[in-house]
């Protein structure tokens, strides 16, 4: 069976996530309540926010423990690594080194419970790795091609290790070519435990409803849609399992695919699409 | 009649000794009396931080019960008594960290927040004083998620708890927190056991991955005490033959084992 071999620090997996800076990023994304935000402010606030959680997840009293390993991709003007500070230019970076490097730690408020039924304002140490970009084209075709060399790579140097889970988020079409070819070529990269899993986010300014984890292309609203939908791996089973969980419809050939993401989807979409198995 | 108890404990492959999170605590080396001896194990909850001195602490708190029978609410006040020095260890771990020129760091602050969180079963024995059952007693068992025990006697397994089947494990069993322990809930999600015990009978207390071992073992008429009995004296070679063999998820192990014996 795929997608069940344990995730250890002998044997650790990676993500490597793609994030869209183009100009467009800068248009406010689809919220419900709260302030007009941007898409690409929207977007680093999730992966920061992942990128924290995660580092918690796997904190021990020795220190962060490397069961994943983690790259961030920008593209827009140009493609390569979204890290900023200590980590500038940096692809793959154990789990233990990112939460050592943040580009800086932020204050933020945030509130919580007050103990007699309302809320109160505190604040909170949110530490931030990827500063919001909105600038240039959309080269997914090239993003995705330096994601089929780092994951050829790390597939090669571990071929025992859970299948590396590669995640795009974008708000629109590629402008350098047909990126399912290389979104073909790395779900075709695979481990002894199963094919490297490929989701994409598609984060949307409009009002429409997100499609959440679709099983068929059947009411998918055009091509560009459908593209990004025939780019995307079916979910694994402890993934399906989680978003049940969590209130998510999923069914059998859900594919790990979000249209028209709004900010509440763009963060579920992070929590399940990294759900790993057995940390050990 | 005395209770003579022996400890088998060994990390997951892959991790050192003093990363084990795995705790038990059972009477000192030799054997005790059985009255007022409570015999426990704890299993630190991975995700956690400080997980393996929290699953100590909580053991330690579960045999205070000194031979007390563990009824729900005995249980639950050990788990709560275990939470209230929580804070106190807290302090002094961060004090330690700030000493030693290593302060806790971003990551670690919230994670020491959320608190840690453990399985835990104990069990209490008593020597009966009436007649009915010669040289026995009773014993009564209490258990927080899938840490079990097991009453073996004459080779054949009599009593399985709190879970009866390998099948009955999963991933989200109860657990206890030293974040605000809330006493009404641990009492409402403690499952209780009692019953009898004859001299010569075998307790085996094992965390999770153990437990489920030993139950798919019985289910296939392989009596596991009898392998973990001669395991004791390499459990290293025994259990990383059953790991190779992905006979036993890999975990931390550790199982109790208590005879009572003759004085």
């Amino acid at each position: 069976m795929a997608y069940c071999v344990e995730i250890s620090r002998a044997n650790p997996t990676c993500f490597v996530f793609l994030l869209d800076q183009s100009t467009s990023m800068a248009d406010p994304v689809a919220a419900v309540g709260d302030a007009p935000k941007r898409k690409a402010d929207a977007v680093a606030d999730a992966l920061n926010r992942l990128l924290f959680e995660l580092s918690l997840k796997c904190a021990k009293e020795e220190g962060v423990r490397d069961y994943f390993h983690v790259a961030v991709l920008g593209y827009g003007a140009r493609v390569g690594s979204a890290f900023g500070g200590a980590l500038s230019g940096r692809d793959l970076v154990p789990l233990s080194q990112v939460a050592d490097n943040p580009l800086r730690v932020e204050e933020r408020a945030k509130k919580v419970p007050d103990g007699a039924g309302g809320l109160v304002e505190t604040s909170a140490r949110f530490p931030v790795w990827v500063d919001p970009v909105a600038n240039g084209g959309t080269p997914m075709a090239q993003a995705l091609g330096q994601a089929v060399a780092l994951v050829e790579r790390w597939v090669s140097e571990r071929p025992g290790c859970f299948p590396p889970i590669v995640i795009n988020l974008t708000d629109g079409e590629s402008t350098d070519g047909d990126p399912s070819e290389p979104a073909s070529r790395l779900r075709a990269l695979a481990t002894a435990d199963g094919p490297v899993l490929l989701f994409n986010l598609h984060v949307s300014g409009g009002h429409a409803a997100p499609i959440v984890f679709p099983a068929a292309e059947t009411g998918l609203p055009d091509d560009f849609a459908q593209l990004l939908f025939g780019m995307s791996s079916p979910l694994p089973p402890h993934m399906r399992a989680y978003a049940t969980s969590q209130g998510v419809a999923v069914s059998e050939g859900s594919r790990g695919f979000v249209f028209n993401a709004d900010i509440t989807s763009v963060v579920q979409f992070l929590d399940i699409g990294t759900r790993a198995t057995d940390l050990r | 009649m005395r209770l003579r108890c022996a400890v088998l404990r060994e990390p997951k492959a892959g991790s050192s000794k003093s990363e084990y999170e795995d705790a038990c605590a059972v009477p000192g080396d030799g054997a005790s009396a059985v009255t007022g001896c409570t015999v426990a194990v704890a299993d630190g909850a991975s995700e956690s931080m400080l997980a393996g001195a929290w699953a100590r602490m909580l053991a330690r708190s579960v045999s205070d019960a000194a031979g007390r029978e563990l009824d729900a609410a005995v249980f639950a006040e050990r788990v709560c008594a275990a939470a209230a020095r929580w804070p106190a260890y807290v302090d002094r771990y961060v004090r330690r960290r700030e000493r030693s020129g290593r302060p806790v760091a971003w990551y670690e602050e919230p994670k020491l927040e959320q608190g840690a969180y453990a399985t835990v079963l104990g069990i209490s024995f008593q020597s009966e004083s009436g007649t009915v059952y010669s040289g026995g007693g009773a014993w009564s068992a209490a258990a927080l998620g899938d840490s079990c025990g097991f009453q073996v006697r004459d080779s054949q397994l009599t009593a399985a708890f709190p879970l009866e089947s390998a099948a009955q494990f999963d991933s989200s069993p109860h657990l206890a927190g030293t974040r605000n322990p809330d006493r009404d809930l641990i009492e409402l999600r403690t499952v209780t056991r009692h019953g009898n015990w004859l001299p010569g009978d075998v307790f085996y207390l094992a965390t999770d991955a153990a437990a489920q071992w030993f139950l798919a073992e019985d289910e296939a008429d392989r009596q596991p005490w009898r392998q973990i009995d001669e395991a004791f004296d390499a459990p290293g070679v025994w259990l990383g033959e059953l790991r190779a063999a992905h006979r036993i998820r890999n975990d931390d192990v550790t199982i109790v084992r208590c005879l009572l014996e003759p004085a």
